[in-house]
C-alpha cells in the first residue's frame, strides 16, 4: 500500500470521491441490467423504473464533476491524484452516457413495436451479452484498480462490433424476406446500437482508468501512429 | 525540444558539514537557457547543492565537496579557478531580498561593479537596463537615489536580481526567491523568471511545489542529499517515475 | 470564564509590575538630578568665562580650569585616535577573519575579562610599560596610550558585537556578486557596522574623560600653570583638577570643585551629543 496523504482531509476527499464513482457505476450497472430483461420479457413497469434512475445518474454526474472541481481547486492535486480525478471526470461523463443508453432501450420497451419479443430481443441479446462483458471488465478494472482487466475490456469491445454487425446482416436478410416489419427492424437495429454505444463508452472508461493509474494515453494510439507528420509533443 | 545544450554538468557530487555528509553523488546535467527547479523536503540538500554550484558552499566552516561540477566543460572546482571570479559568471539571488541598506538603488544596481573595482563610465545605461531586464525600472526610475531598502520586499527581490544580471553572468541561481514576499511580488518574481529564462541558465531552488511546476522547463526532486528523479516538469508532476517523488508531490510525507 | 472580576488578581499584579518599573526609571534619575542640580548651585558662583580661561592659582578666586581642560580633551583626542583603529581592526579580525578558531576564542574570553580589570591597574601598567619601559614619561602620550589600553576592551567588544549583527545574507549577497573578502568588509560589513561601532566608541570616550586613578599613577598634575605643548608635554586633566580641589582645606576650592564638575559633564555632553550626532547621521541612511 503506498503511504497516505499527511493531510488527512485531502485523503479522505480523495476516498470519498472513489466512493461516490461506485455508486454511480452500481447504478449503471442495474439500469444496464433492468434494461436486458425489460427488454427479453416485456416488462413495460421495470422500463419505466429503469428510466426513472437516470435522473439520478445525471444528478451524480453533475454532483461528481463538482466535486473533482472542488478538491483541484482546494488542493491543486499533482501527479497519480490529478490523474486519478482526471479520469473520474472523465468516468462519470461516460457512465452518464451508458445510462443515457440504457434509458432509451428501455423507452423502446415501453413504446412496445409488435414482434419486439421474443424475436427481437433474442437477436440482440448477442450484441447486450458482448456490451456486459466490456462494461463488466471495464468495472471490475476500476474497482480494482487493474490496468491489465481495462486492456481485457478494449479488447473485448471488438466481439462486440462483430456481433453488432452479425445482429444487423440478420436484421437485414429479415426485414428484405418479409419476416419481419420495417419499423420493427428499425426500431431493433436501433436498440442493438445502444448496447454498441455502451460498449464503446466503457471502452472510454477502460482508456481513463489506465491513464490513472499507468499515465498511458492509448487513446487513438494506432491511428496516431500512422499519421503522416509524427509531431511528438 | 531535446536541442538544448549541457551548461552545468555535475558529477558524482558529495558535500559535507564536517563530519556530516549532506549530498550524495548527485549526478544531473543541467540545461542552458532553461529554468531548472529543485524541490524536496527541508534538509534534502537542496539549498547545499545550489551553494555548490558557485562554490559558495565552501564559504561555510568546515564545508567540504567532491566530484566535478563543469561550466561549459571546464571543471570549477580545478584549481586554477579562482572562485571569486568564478561567482561574476555564477550569479547568485537569496531567499530573503538583501539589498545594501547604505546604498541608493542605483547604487545597489552597480554593487557588482562597485565591490569589485569599477563603475564603468557608463554607468546610467548600465543600471536602466538592468532595472529594465528586472521589470523594476518603470516604478524607480523616478528614485534611483533612494535607498534600496526603501523600497517594498517584492521590488527588493526584484532590485536583487537586477543586481545579480549586471555583472552579465551565464547562470542565475536563485534560492528561494519568493518565500518571504507576497503573491503579487511573487507572480511578478514568477513572470521575470521566466523571461530570464530566454538568455540565462536559471537554476532555482523552491519548496514551492506548484511554484516549481509553474516556472520551471526541468525539475529535480532531491531527498536525503540524493537525486531521486530529474525530469521535464510536465513529466514530473503528471507522472513521476519514482514512488518518492509521487508520495513527495501529492503530499504523502509518511 | 471570561468574566472580568475573575481576572482582577492579575490586573493588580500587573499594575503592581508597572509601578516597580517605573520606579526604577524614576529613582536613579532623580538621584542623579538632585546631584546635577547641587553640583551646578554651589558651582553656579565661580562658573564663568574667566574661570574656563584661567590658570590654576593659590587664591580660590583666581584658579581656573584652562590647562586641565585642554589637557583633558589633548589626552582623549589621543586616545580616540589610538583606540579606535586598533580597536576596530582587532575586532574585524576576531568576527570575520579569526571566527570560530580557538585562538580567536581565547581572545575574546581575555578580552571581556580585561574590560573588568580595575582602572587603576591599568594606570599601573601605564607607568610601567609607557612611562618608564618606553621611555615616555609623565606625559601626555603615556596617558593617552595608558586610557587607550583601558578602553580598548570596551571598543573592541562593541564593535564586534556591531560587526556581529550585520546580517550574514548581506555578506552573501557580496560574495555571491563576485566580491572577495576585503571588498565585502570595505564596503559593505564597516559601513553597516558603524552606528554600532560609534555608539561603542562614545561610551568607552565617556568612561576615559572622567577616569582618574590610572592617571594618578601614570603622574598627571594638579598645578599646571602652562597649556600642555606637545606629546612629551606633562599635563593634567579635569578630573584629577577637580580632586585636587577638594583636598584643600579652604572651603572656596569646594566650590571651585563643584564648578569644574559642572565643566567636565559639559565636555562630556558636548562629546556625547557630537557622537550621536554622527551616529544618526550615518544610521539616517538606512531604513
Amino acid at each position: 500500500m503506498t503511504p497516505k496523504h499527511t493531510v488527512q482531509a485531502y485523503q479522505a476527499e480523495l476516498q470519498q470521491l472513489r466512493d461516490r464513482l461506485e455508486a454511480m457505476t452500481e447504478l449503471v450497472y442495474d439500469m444496464i441490467a433492468n434494461a436486458r430483461e425489460a427488454l427479453k420479457t416485456g416488462d413495460v413497469e421495470l422500463a419505466e423504473q429503469t428510466v426513472q434512475l437516470d435522473h439520478q445518474v445525471n444528478q451524480q454526474e453533475v454532483e461528481i464533476d463538482r466535486f473533482c472541481l472542488e478538491i483541484l481547486v482546494r488542493r491543486q492535486s499533482v501527479a497519480g491524484d490529478l490523474r486519478f480525478i482526471l479520469a473520474a471526470m472523465k468516468m462519470v461523463t461516460q457512465l452518464e452516457r451508458i445510462g443515457d443508453q440504457a434509458a432509451s432501450v428501455c423507452h423502446a420497451v415501453t413504446d412496445q413495436p409488435p414482434g419486439l419479443q421474443p424475436a427481437g430481443a433474442d437477436l440482440v441479446d448477442d450484441v447486450a451479452q458482448a456490451a456486459k462483458t466490456v462494461i463488466d471488465k471495464a468495472i471490475t478494472a476500476f474497482l480494482q484498480e487493474g490496468v491489465d482487466l481495462a486492456f481485457e475490456a478494449i479488447d473485448a469491445d471488438d466481439d462486440v462490433n462483430e456481433e453488432y454487425d452479425r445482429a444487423s446482416r440478420k436484421l437485414l436478410s429479415q426485414m428484405s424476406d418479409g419476416e419481419l416489419a420495417m419499423e420493427t427492424g428499425i426500431s431493433i437495429q436501433s436498440i442493438a446500437k445502444r448496447f454498441e454505444r455502451m460498449a464503446d463508452c466503457a471502452t472510454n472508461i477502460a482508456e481513463a482508468i489506465i491513464f490513472a493509474l499507468d499515465a498511458q494515453d492509448i487513446r487513438h494510439r494506432d491511428k496516431l501512429a500512422s499519421a503522416p507528420t509524427g509531431n511528438k509533443v | 525540444m531535446s536541442t538544448t545544450s549541457t551548461k552545468l554538468s555535475v558529477s558524482d557530487l558529495d558535500a559535507s558539514y564536517g563530519d556530516h555528509q549532506v549530498l550524495h553523488s548527485i549526478d544531473m546535467d543541467i540545461p542552458a537557457k532553461e529554468v531548472t527547479a529543485l524541490i524536496g523536503p527541508s534538509g534534502c540538500g537542496k539549498s547545499t547543492y545550489l551553494r555548490c554550484l558557485n562554490r559558495m558552499h565552501e564559504l561555510t566552516t568546515a564545508a567540504t565537496v567532491n566530484g566535478t561540477v563543469q561550466l561549459d566543460g571546464a571543471d570549477i572546482y580545478h584549481d586554477d579557478i579562482d572562485p571569486v571570479l568564478l561567482r561574476r559568471h555564477i550569479g547568485m539571488v537569496f531567499q530573503k531580498p538583501a539589498p545594501f541598506p547604505t546604498w541608493s538603488i542605483a547604487d545597489n544596481v552597480l554593487a557588482g561593479l562597485k565591490l569589485t573595482g569599477g563603475v564603468p563610465d557608463n554607468a546610467d545605461e548600465i543600471v536602466e537596463k538592468a532595472l529594465k531586464g528586472a521589470a523594476l525600472w518603470e516604478e524607480v526610475k523616478d528614485k534611483l537615489d533612494k535607498p534600496g531598502t526603501s523600497l517594498s520586499g517584492g521590488q527588493q527581490q526584484r532590485l536583487c536580481i537586477a543586481r545579480a544580471i549586471t555583472v552579465e553572468p551565464d547562470v542565475l541561481l536563485m534560492d528561494e526567491p519568493c518565500s518571504a514576499i507576497d503573491p503579487v511580488a511573487t507572480a511578478r518574481v514568477e513572470n521575470l523568471i521566466h523571461e530570464l529564462g530566454e538568455n540565462y541558465t536559471i537554476v532555482v531552488v523552491t519548496h514551492n511545489m506548484q511554484q516549481a511546476a509553474r516556472i520551471s522547463d526541468k525539475t529535480a526532486f532531491l531527498m536525503m542529499g540524493e537525486l531521486v528523479e530529474f525530469d521535464e516538469t510536465s513529466k514530473l508532476f503528471s507522472n513521476p517515475s519514482k514512488q518518492e517523488t509521487e508520495d513527495y508531490i501529492t503530499g504523502k510525507f509518511g | 470564564m471570561m468574566n472580568k472580576d475573575q481576572r482582577i488578581g492579575g490586573r493588580i499584579a500587573e499594575w503592581g509590575f508597572r509601578i516597580v518599573c517605573l520606579a526604577a526609571v524614576i529613582i536613579p534619575l532623580l538621584v542623579l538630578a538632585t546631584l546635577i542640580v547641587d553640583v551646578a548651585i554651589d558651582g553656579a558662583q565661580r562658573l564663568s568665562w574667566e574661570f574656563i580661561s584661567s590658570y590654576p592659582s593659590r587664591i580660590p578666586e583666581q584658579a581656573g580650569v584652562l590647562p586641565a581642560l585642554v589637557g583633558s580633551l589633548f589626552v582623549i583626542a589621543l586616545t580616540g585616535l589610538l583606540a579606535i583603529p586598533i580597536g576596530v581592526a582587532a575586532a574585524v579580525y576576531l568576527n570575520e577573519y579569526g571566527k570560530n578558531s580557538w585562538v580567536a576564542n581565547i581572545i575574546e574570553i581575555n578580552i571581556a575579562n580585561l574590560a573588568g580589570v580595575p582602572s587603576v591597574v591599568y594606570g599601573l601598567l601605564g607607568l610601567g610599560l609607557f612611562v618608564r619601559f618606553a621611555g615616555m614619561g609623565r606625559s601626555v602620550l603615556a596617558a593617552g596610550c595608558t586610557l587607550a589600553l583601558l578602553i580598548l576592551p570596551i571598543v573592541i567588544m562593541a564593535s564586534r558585537e556591531a560587526l556581529r549583527s550585520v546580517p550574514g545574507s548581506l555578506r552573501e549577497a557580496s560574495y555571491g556578486l563576485g566580491a572577495t573578502k576585503w571588498e565585502t568588509i570595505r564596503q559593505v560589513v564597516l559601513p553597516m557596522a558603524l552606528p554600532g561601532i560609534l555608539t561603542g566608541t562614545i561610551l568607552s570616550i565617556s568612561r576615559a574623560i572622567g577616569e582618574t586613578a590610572p592617571l594618578i599613577v601614570v603622574g598627571a598634575v594638579a598645578y599646571m600653570t602652562f597649556l600642555p605643548d606637545g606629546l612629551d608635554s606633562s599635563f593634567s586633566v579635569l578630573p584629577i583638577q577637580i580632586y585636587d580641589w577638594t583636598t584643600r582645606p579652604q572651603p572656596e576650592f569646594l566650590i571651585n570643585a563643584a564648578a569644574g564638575i559642572v565643566v567636565l559633564l559639559s565636555v562630556m555632553l558636548l562629546l556625547n551629543a557630537a557622537a550621536i550626532l554622527l551616529r544618526n547621521k550615518y544610521q539616517k541612511r538606512m531604513y
